[in-house]
């Protein structure tokens, strides 16, 4: 087993966990935004697809935990690179100067704590009502959330449609730079694949990010929810 | 043109470092950087005072021994050029330039703007070389290669390893470095017996050396003199990938993993 441990404590190991664990996120977030847009469709669509999702809890709780391990991963792994990353350049340069380096890019650290902030406060906002305050409600007579009641009602304060809002910039950014960053890391992209791999970004990304950011502006402005 | 620049003076390796002041007047626009360094030691030795070490040999861009970072760039500003080929007309009167030695901790500096890059003579000590005794040389097309490969080959093997990569890199890693020594023979015929063992010693060896890893910026590539290209570290991930994780290991080497 000596050649996995190997292979984990590798520079290039790390950053494959990274790679593979962002893209089982990615799948996730794929997913979840698309059952989510399902709110413009109205309550009883959105609600049904909430009473899907809980058919098995048993397949629940496997693609929770699938999710937690995968989150946990990456975050270690960032981790212990980051810190390599600190003994490799102890000593700033005086002056920088970037010319490849993105925005995305050079905010991954950035825009990976605000994920993390946000994904702990929307699980216990939306999924557990911790932090709803009053007026959470369950679909009557069943253990699922009535998301039509809480979404409508969380989004009418500006404040928390401001932060969903900030939190999926953040992810736009992270996940932008991550998709050509995973390839590279995979060894999957070489030159005749740059093209097509920052295109299918721009698209999924775009796609994710204005999918998402729709649900609360628009129930903020009235034109979704009750 | 007069040009006040900010150099990095450090006596030797333990010394801390600091930044001191020159003013370079008379600077003419057809001298090379380094030239325009060699000015201003005549100048600080007339004086008395220690001229400013900086590495040197080719002065005309192929033997990688030159390189420092001129404002936050290795190499200074313009594209593909190492510092000795660099020609003052690319500043201009009243520029205020910061000279700085490569930040690395694998890369220790030695004084003032020269470092130690034996680090990465180790990483090819790993495994950066074809072991067959060759004998007389084959006759030629006996062993074709594709033109696409010989290409992307010669490309890799234009590396001179200067260490701009390394400097350039926010995270301090050689991952273009080791990638162009692995590719431009992983690319031949010749490099093929030893492609995987070679992959994962060089990448074990970059690691033991204090390097940082790979986040994909590209700050490497576009400060490279020789123009290499980040697919290399494409390439390299997925032999490594493969070695590492699919191939059957080396007879008595499981452990050691190389
Ligand atoms: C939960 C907190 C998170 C943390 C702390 C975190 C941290 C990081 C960091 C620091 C990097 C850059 C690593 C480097 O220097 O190369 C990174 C890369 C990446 N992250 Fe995250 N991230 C988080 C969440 C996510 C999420 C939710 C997704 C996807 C939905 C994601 C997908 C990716 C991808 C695809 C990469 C690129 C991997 C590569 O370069 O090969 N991350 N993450
Ligand atoms: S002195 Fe040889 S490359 Fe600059």
């Amino acid at each position: 087993m000596g050649w996995l441990l190997r292979f984990f404590n590798s520079t290039i190991g790390m950053k494959v966990v990274m790679a593979v664990t962002g893209l089982l996120m990615y799948g996730f977030v794929i997913i979840h935004m698309a059952g989510n847009i399902q709110v413009f469709l109205g309550e009883e669509a959105i609600n049904h697809y909430a009473q899907l999702l809980h058919t098995s809890e048993e397949v629940v709780w496997g693609a929770r935990l699938g999710l937690l391990g995968a989150v946990v991963a990456h975050i270690v792994s960032s981790v212990r690179l980051i810190m390599l990353s600190g003994k490799a350049r102890p000593t700033a340069y005086a002056k920088r100067t970037y010319t490849a380096a993105s925005f995305a890019s050079l905010s991954m650290r950035f825009s990976a704590i605000l994920l993390f902030v946000f994904i702990i406060y929307h699980l216990g906002h939306l999924t557990s009502g911790t932090f709803f305050g009053e007026g959470f409600k369950l679909q009557p007579g069943l253990k699922v959330n009535d998301v039509w009641h809480n979404v409508s009602t969380a989004f009418k304060n500006p404040l928390i449609v401001g932060f969903y809002v900030i939190a999926q910039l953040s992810l736009g950014a992270h996940l932008y730079h991550g998709a050509v960053s995973l390839f590279r890391t995979l060894g999957l992209a070489g030159e005749r694949q740059q093209a097509l791999v920052k295109n299918l970004a721009r698209a999924i990304v775009g796609a994710v990010v204005v999918g998402n950011i729709s649900i609360p502006l628009a129930v903020l402005l009235g034109l979704a929810g009750k | 043109m007069k040009l006040t620049l900010h150099i990095w003076r450090q006596k030797d390796r333990k010394d801390a470092g600091k930044f001191v002041r020159y003013e370079v007047p008379n600077v003419s626009e057809h001298m090379s950087f380094l030239e325009m360094l060699d000015v201003l030691n005549e100048d600080l030795q007339g004086k008395g005072e220690e001229a400013i070490a900086f590495e040197h040999d080719c002065r005309e861009g192929i033997c990688g021994s030159c390189g420092f970072v001129i404002n936050g760039e290795p190499h200074g500003p313009q594209d593909r050029t190492t510092v000795c080929q660099l020609h003052m007309r690319t500043f201009k009167e009243g520029d205020e330039l910061y000279l700085e030695p490569w930040r690395a901790t694998a890369f220790p500096v030695v004084k003032d703007l020269v470092v130690d890059r034996s680090a990465f003579d180790r990483i090819i000590q790993a495994g950066g070389f074809v072991s067959v005794n060759t004998g007389s040389a084959r006759d030629a097309n006996s062993l074709p290669v594709r033109k696409e490969d010989a290409d992307r080959a010669f490309d890799a093997a234009a590396c001179i390893g200067c260490g701009a990569c390394v400097a350039a890199c926010p995270n301090a890693a050689a991952m273009l470095f080791t990638s162009a020594k692995v590719s431009h023979l992983s690319l031949l015929p010749q490099g093929q017996p030893e492609r995987y063992d070679r992959v994962v010693k060089m990448v074990h060896q970059m690691d033991s050396e204090d390097f940082g890893h790979c986040s994909n910026h590209g700050e490497c590539e576009v400060h490279c003199p020789k123009g290499i290209n980040l697919s290399n570290i494409s390439r390299m991930n997925a032999d490594y990938i493969k070695a590492s994780l699919f191939m059957s290991p080396r007879e008595g080497k499981e452990e050691s993993g190389a």
